[in-house]
């Protein structure tokens, strides 16, 4: 029985869909609101569409916990036209938040009602932009054009920005639950949000995870707001598409497509606001749960999205034609395609002289090998292939591990896991005990481990470089992948030396060539080879060498669409 | 087999369920198998013998060897455990001399590694020293046990020692270098005959011509024994015929045209006192051809050399004084090429390798003469061409103590006015 359970679940992603090609991009996210930001969708009507499918997969999918019929669409109440009803249906859908604030007021025999959450709305403007208004207005200009319909109605007597009218119970808690006020007239149906939302934002800071040394030091923060504003400010072009979807059952989070019309091809969007569709969460609290639903391969340790800090990175994605998703309460932009060469540019790259950059990105490709096969090596010659130092060199090797009590292979399997954790320790604890931490780890494992005769000298020697090199890697999960395969790595040249990592080596790269992101193959310029894409591979050809358009992207979906 | 009946049982998505189960219990059956096999070949740098030098002897008459291997204990050799690694003798030497007696090198390897206790490894054998008596006996064995023997490199130097058992040349250490294998390195690098090794030893031995090897020998000074490479053995195939030292060695160092870079010093004619010299460029060209079947032969040499010491009255400006010391240092060349052709001769071993060059150029007349090429190679006229030219006499002018009392501070022409009065009469 318990079989059978678990059989209904389609295959949810499998090679990106290109027939669906035909389908219009632009048209799917629109409504027909009139608001500030022209191309970005009303929280409302998504919020059904979503709830929708919510509810459909309701029934088998085991990870639909039931959500609060108050959300769920289909039985959604509609506002009423007698004031008195709606706020008690609102006071009992949001009997939960002690914060709501129902400012009911009267002017002459027009009764009112402004909603909104106290922590979220700024109260400030809404007593004054709102409240105030509507109290000194002359009762019968007030009256004037309710008849005619609520939104336009408010658009004339209240001096605040609309996102748009709602109509039913649901959304309205919707809206006042993301900080807008709600507002209530007697005797019309539906309701007026009003953009009446202000968090407190942390202050735009140079991003952490990406430093550099020259270039743009803003980085996102947790805003969307911010970080569009961030984007558009890099890209004030009409050609800059952003649609905004909603995700996750209660945390109706907003996340927002961007790419640059003409530039990402019309097939990636397609398939990108595709695997959006499909992801079903209660929560969305970071990108990263995005990713994880987004990928090709979920299954594998190379990322096959991007993420960045940066807005500069994220504008310059764009522009390749890539395709960018920022969500709201995540400072992470994530970008895609990516290839595997993407991983070792960092965003200095282009902003530092070209020669420059092509010594240090073919530096960034040798200690990747390092990072990958060095500890491998070490292993591989010291157990299988002595013959293969010099003389001089193995007899040093042979003094130091003359008192060690481990095989070469256990005691670098250990040391590599002890400084994994020694890492693991310096990111996870509070910065003034990681340093602590780090200095004991020093200390420990290179200097009293040797004396003590527990390791060797050149193993904590290798363990060090390819602790360098993994840091080498500009992209922080790529470089995690890289140290993941390093331990089975480890083993296959300790069980079968130098052979067994040519096999390993193999592998990787065989699984690096079958890989895709977004269908585009992962090793994409080298193989298949794009000759124009080589001018930024492991060379950074200076800018004027560069294409105008440089489209990392376009290339691969054009010539593979027809055949999909 | 229960198996296989109860697959038809259960519904399609199960057997797919237990199948991959199955396939993917396989896949890790036959990972953990290759990896056992794997295992059984690792060995542990620490659990390993490093075999520096190797050295074999003869014992008795008959096929009896003594094989002896120097092995390098690295628990000395480490910066971490302090103390001088050089001290002769005692726990703080840095390597163990193991020795073994039976009948074939082969044989005496076993008896070897039958008393180690760590694995043998001879790919970092840096040389082979050969004990005059067994080099004298013959080396075919061991070289054919070398070549067979995949752990044992081509690159390996070849040594004789020199009226010396190879066994206690092994035991010498040097005071400079931390293993006395890197000591014979060493001075195989600076002998002049760099990079001689099996491979070429192999070749000679089995071309027309003769193989050599470098002679080593001990010497004591100040009680501590020391090795030294001043001699070259020359073999009859694979037989030790005979030695070369002295200026007969030089001589065959530059028919090698290995003088690259040698200093020697010469007698000024009609001066008192030597000029040193160094050789700059030397190139060399021998030919060989047998018109109606008598072999003969021609040595071509070209010595670019420079003036490193003047310890003579010699005055370099003088073109009459440098055509002379030309002549002297070409003499000493011819003199020392001569010895090295008449000792070769007397020993009929063709260690130059102009069996070789005749066989190379001229196949046809080489086929008469391969029989009795000993004797043909003995009675071969050779000719010399020595062209010597001395490229850098220096800036510096005559030295002061042979300055005549005369000349005064002024004295550069006058210098050359006196020195030029001298030579005449000393030329005669």
């Amino acid at each position: 029985m318990r079989r059978q359970l678990r059989q209904p679940r389609q295959p949810r992603r499998s090679r990106p869909i290109l027939a669906t090609r035909a389908v219009s991009g632009k048209s799917s996210g629109q409504g027909t609101h009139s608001d500030i930001q022209g191309k970005t969708q009303p929280p409302a009507p998504p919020a059904e569409t979503d709830a929708a499918a919510f509810a459909a997969e309701a029934g088998d999918g085991p990870l639909s916990t039931p959500v609060p019929d108050v959300l769920a669409a289909d039985h959604e109440r509609l506002l009423e036209r007698s004031l008195s009803d709606n706020l008690h249906a609102l006071r009992q859908a949001l009997a939960g938040s002690p914060d709501m604030v129902m400012h009911t007021l009267t002017n002459g025999s027009l009764d009112m009602a402004v909603i909104y959450v106290e922590s979220l709305a700024d109260v400030q403007a809404i007593h004054q932009d709102v409240l105030i208004p509507l109290h000194q207005a002359a009762t019968s200009e007030l009256r004037v054009g309710l008849a005619a319909g609520l939104e336009d109605w408010a658009r004339v007597h209240v001096p605040m920005a609309l996102r748009g009218q709602v109509d039913g119970v649901a959304s309205a808690v919707a809206a006042v639950l993301r900080g807008d006020a709600l507002l209530l007239v007697e005797g019309c149906s539906g309701g007026v949000v009003l953009r009446a939302a202000k968090h407190k934002e942390r202050a735009i800071a140079e991003p952490d995870t990406e430093a550099l040394i020259r270039g743009p030091r803003e980085g996102f923060v947790e805003t969307l707001a911010t970080n569009l504003s961030l984007l558009r400010r890099r890209l004030p072009t009409a050609a800059l598409i952003v649609e905004t979807h909603t995700l996750g059952g209660y945390t109706r989070t907003q996340v927002a497509l961007c790419y640059l019309e003409g530039l990402a091809p019309q097939p990636l969007v397609d398939e990108v606001r595709q695997r959006l569709a499909r992801i079903q969460l209660d929560g969305a609290l970071d990108s990263a749960y995005l990713e994880e639903w987004l990928e090709d391969h979920p299954f594998f340790p190379f990322p096959q999205i991007q993420n960045t800090e940066r807005p500069d990175t994220t504008a310059a994605a764009l522009l390749e034609g890539k395709v960018a998703l920022l969500m709201e309460g995540s400072p992470f932009a994530l970008i895609g395609p990516v290839n595997l060469w993407g991983a070792l540019q960092a965003a200095e790259d282009y902003y530092e002289r070209y020669l420059v950059v092509t010594l240090i990105r073919s530096i960034r490709f040798l200690f990747l090998l390092f990072a990958l096969f060095l500890p491998a090596t070490y292993v591989a010659i010291s157990t299988f292939h002595q013959e293969m130092l010099p003389t001089k060199l193995l007899l040093s090797v042979a003094a130091a591990r003359e008192v060690t009590p481990l095989p070469a292979v256990l005691e670098c399997l250990l040391m590599e896991i002890s400084f994994e954790a020694l890492r693991e320790a310096g990111v996870r604890l509070p910065r003034i005990v990681g340093q602590a931490i780090s200095i004991v780890g020093a200390l420990v494992i290179g200097q009293a481990a040797v004396q003590a005769g527990m390791a060797s000298a050149p193993m904590v020697i290798i363990v060090s470089i390819t602790g360098i090199a993994s840091f080498t890697i500009p992209r922080y999960n790529f470089a995690v992948a890289i140290r993941m395969l390093r331990f089975p790595m480890i083993i296959l040249a300790g069980t079968l030396g130098l052979f067994g990592i040519v096999l390993g080596g193999l592998l990787v790269l065989a699984h690096l060539c079958s890989l895709r992101s977004f269908g585009q193959p992962y090793l994409q310029p080298v193989t298949p080879l794009v000759w124009s894409g080589l001018r930024d591979v492991l060379v950074r050809a200076p800018h004027w060498l560069q294409p105008v358009r440089q489209s990392k992207v376009r290339r691969w979906w054009r010539e593979e669409a027809p055949r999909g | 087999m229960a198996n296989r009946m109860s697959r038809g049982m259960v519904p399609s998505g199960l057997v797919g369920a237990r199948h991959r189960l199955r396939a993917g219990a396989v896949a890790v059956c036959l990972i953990l198998c290759m990896m056992c096999s794997g295992c059984w070949d690792a060995h542990e740098i620490d659990q390993l013998a490093i075999v520096t030098v190797s050295g074999l002897d003869a014992v008795g008459d008959g096929q009896g060897v003594l094989g002896s291997v120097q092995i390098a204990r690295p628990s000395q050799l480490g910066t971490e455990q302090g103390g001088s690694p050089t001290s002769g003798g005692g726990a703080g030497q840095t390597f163990v001399v193991v020795q073994g007696q039976a009948n074939s090198p082969a044989a005496a390897l076993e008896v070897i590694r039958r008393q180690v206790p760590r694995l043998l490894i001879l790919s970092h054998r840096q040389a082979v020293v050969l004990g005059e008596a067994y080099a004298a006996r013959g080396v075919a064995p061991l070289i054919d046990e070398m070549v067979r023997n995949p752990a044992s490199r081509l690159r390996t130097i070849v040594l004789v020692a020199y009226h010396a058992r190879a066994v206690d040349l092994l035991r010498a250490s040097n005071p400079l270098e931390r293993l006395p294998a890197d000591a014979i390195r060493g001075l195989e690098e600076q002998s002049g005959l760099p990079r001689y090794n099996l491979k070429d030893f192999i070749n000679g031995m089995y071309g027309p011509s003769d193989p050599f090897a470098l002679g080593v020998r001990q010497v004591s000074s100040g009680g501590r024994p020391k090795l030294v490479i001043d001699r070259i053995a020359v073999f009859h195939k694979d037989r030790l015929a005979g030695w070369l030292s002295g200026p007969a060695m030089d001589g065959f160092l530059w028919l090698k045209g290995r003088m690259q870079t040698h200093q020697f010093t010469v007698p000024m004619p009609g001066l008192s006192g030597e000029v040193g010299v160094q050789v700059l460029s030397l190139r060399r060209r021998l030919t060989v051809d047998a018109p109606q079947g008598q072999p003969r032969a021609k040595v071509q040499l070209q010595v670019r050399t420079e003036v490193v010491e003047n310890g003579s009255a010699f005055n370099p400006n003088d073109p009459q004084q440098m055509q002379r010391l030309q002549q002297a240092v070409e003499r000493h060349i011819r003199e020392e090429v001569r010895a090295t052709l008449t000792e070769l001769q007397s020993l009929q071993a063709d260690a130059v390798g102009f069996g070789d060059l005749l066989y190379a150029r001229h196949p046809r007349a080489w086929k008469p003469l391969q029989t009795q090429w000993r004797q043909r190679f003995a009675q071969m006229p050779v000719q010399l061409a020595i062209d010597v030219r001395v490229d850098r006499s220096g800036l510096t002018h005559v030295p002061p103590s042979a300055n005549q009392t005369g000349a005064g501070p002024d004295g550069q022409a006058g210098q050359i006015g006196e020195d030029g009065g001298a030579s005449p009469a000393s030329g005669g």
